[in-house]
């Protein structure tokens, strides 16, 4: 269990505790009443030169940045947008539990839209699954969207199906909240390098915005073949070949627990554990 | 803030990106957006400026390199780019002084 799962859980994780999900989007804090009456404006000025800033404050020590390393940005991120990785099963377990509540709606990803521009930017990007606060906004709140964006209502079945067509083509599910911490939003459906969770934990080393997931993947190395499978399933580096011992090579600590690897494995040799049980990783996130 | 407390230690001289668009050239981001689809460590991404009453394809959506330590000089985006010979993008490289260890994986 992570702080967020003690503080916001009520003795679940804090994805699966129905009273996230009940609340209004409209009756959140004053940073969200603020991006809620200007939604564009703070997105922007949230993403916009603040990025290209943190970069070159890190790397060229420009004196005129100074009054920006004064913003703690690890606990600005985990107060009002973070995110955690989630399994499949989680994610779908999560649409389970947040059933009626708001529906689901399939959304355009912000990421990459920023990202990636142009036709990436387009009606087709509809791959972040909007739950509870988002699908809740998109109802309410219709002239929020972007105009050029298809934004799709789904069944639970339908996102269900969303969710697993996504991890097929590899990418790792996010559950992340929005406004007050523990407020869930959004399922996405991301991939390193276009995704800013997994770019700036990574690249970065900002821990506020991702937390590691409540798993650990484990690899039996007995029943490994060596097919490398894994490897390129992996997002975060964890896995590599060895020609060595012609198998593959699990380094746990820098493990998401996304489960990607376990969904590839012909020979079903890599098993999710619970992050408490393993005594180095337990305070990891 | 502690995510910087490295920066004090060691410093060294580094060979480093100085990316520029002219946007006098460009053809915007949403229209175009070939450099950053072009770039593999994702070191551009497109932004906007004005918050209210902007469209996808418009000027308004402008290439900005956000990650530019990530860069290698691989020069893909200014093959790609149709105003390259306007100086749409250029990518400069010049020495900088850098704190010794400036990623780390977790």
């Amino acid at each position: 269990m992570c702080d967020w799962c003690t503080e916001h859980g009520k003795g679940k994780k804090w994805y699966m505790a129905v009273e996230n999900y009940v609340r209004k989007f409209d009756e959140l804090d004053e940073w969200l009443k603020e991006w809620n009456s200007n939604y564009r404006a703070v997105q922007a000025k949230l993403w916009g030169p603040v990025s290209a800033e943190m970069d070159i404050l890190k790397t060229r020590l420009s004196p005129r940045l100074e009054k920006l390393a004064d913003y703690d940005w690890e606990e600005g991120f985990a107060k009002y947008h973070s995110s955690q990785i989630v399994t499949l099963d989680e994610a779908k377990e999560m649409v389970d539990v947040s059933g009626a509540k708001g529906g689901f709606v399939k959304l355009a990803c912000t990421c990459r839209k920023y990202k990636r521009g142009g036709k990436y930017a387009g009606p087709d990007n509809t791959l972040c699954l909007g739950i509870s606060a988002y699908a809740s906004m998109y109802h309410e709140h219709p002239e929020r969207i972007w105009k050029e964006h298809k934004i799709e209502t789904v069944s639970a079945e339908e996102a269900k199906e969303h969710l697993e067509k996504c991890s097929d083509e590899g990418m790792c599910h996010n559950a992340s909240y929005v406004g007050s911490p523990a407020y869930m939003s959004k399922l996405c459906n991301c991939e390193y390098p276009v995704c800013v969770w997994l770019q700036w934990r990574l690249d970065w080393g900002i821990t506020g915005i991702l937390k590691k997931g409540h798993y650990v993947a484990s690899l039996d190395q007995d029943k490994c073949t060596g097919c490398k499978e894994c490897v390129n399933a992996c997002q975060f580096k964890a896995i590599s070949y060895s020609p060595t011992y012609e198998r593959a090579i699990l380094k746990e600590d820098m493990c998401f627990g996304c489960a990607q690897c376990m969904r590839v494995c012909p020979e079903d040799a890599i098993k999710m554990v619970e992050r408490e049980s393993i005594p180095a990783l337990k305070e990891e996130w | 803030m502690k995510s910087f407390s490295h920066m004090e230690v060691k410093t060294e001289t580094k060979m480093f990106p100085k990316i520029e668009f002219n946007m006098e050239s460009c053809l915007g981001a949403m229209d175009c957006g070939k450099c950053f689809q072009a770039c593999a460590p994702h070191v551009m991404r497109c932004y906007t400026q004005i918050p209210e009453g902007h469209t996808m394809h418009s000027k308004e959506w402008i290439p900005i390199a956000t990650f530019p330590s990530l860069c290698t000089g691989c020069m893909k985006c200014v093959d790609v780019c149709p105003k390259a010979e306007n100086g749409a993008i250029t990518v400069k490289f010049e020495a900088v002084r850098l704190p010794k260890k400036i990623f780390k994986r977790t």
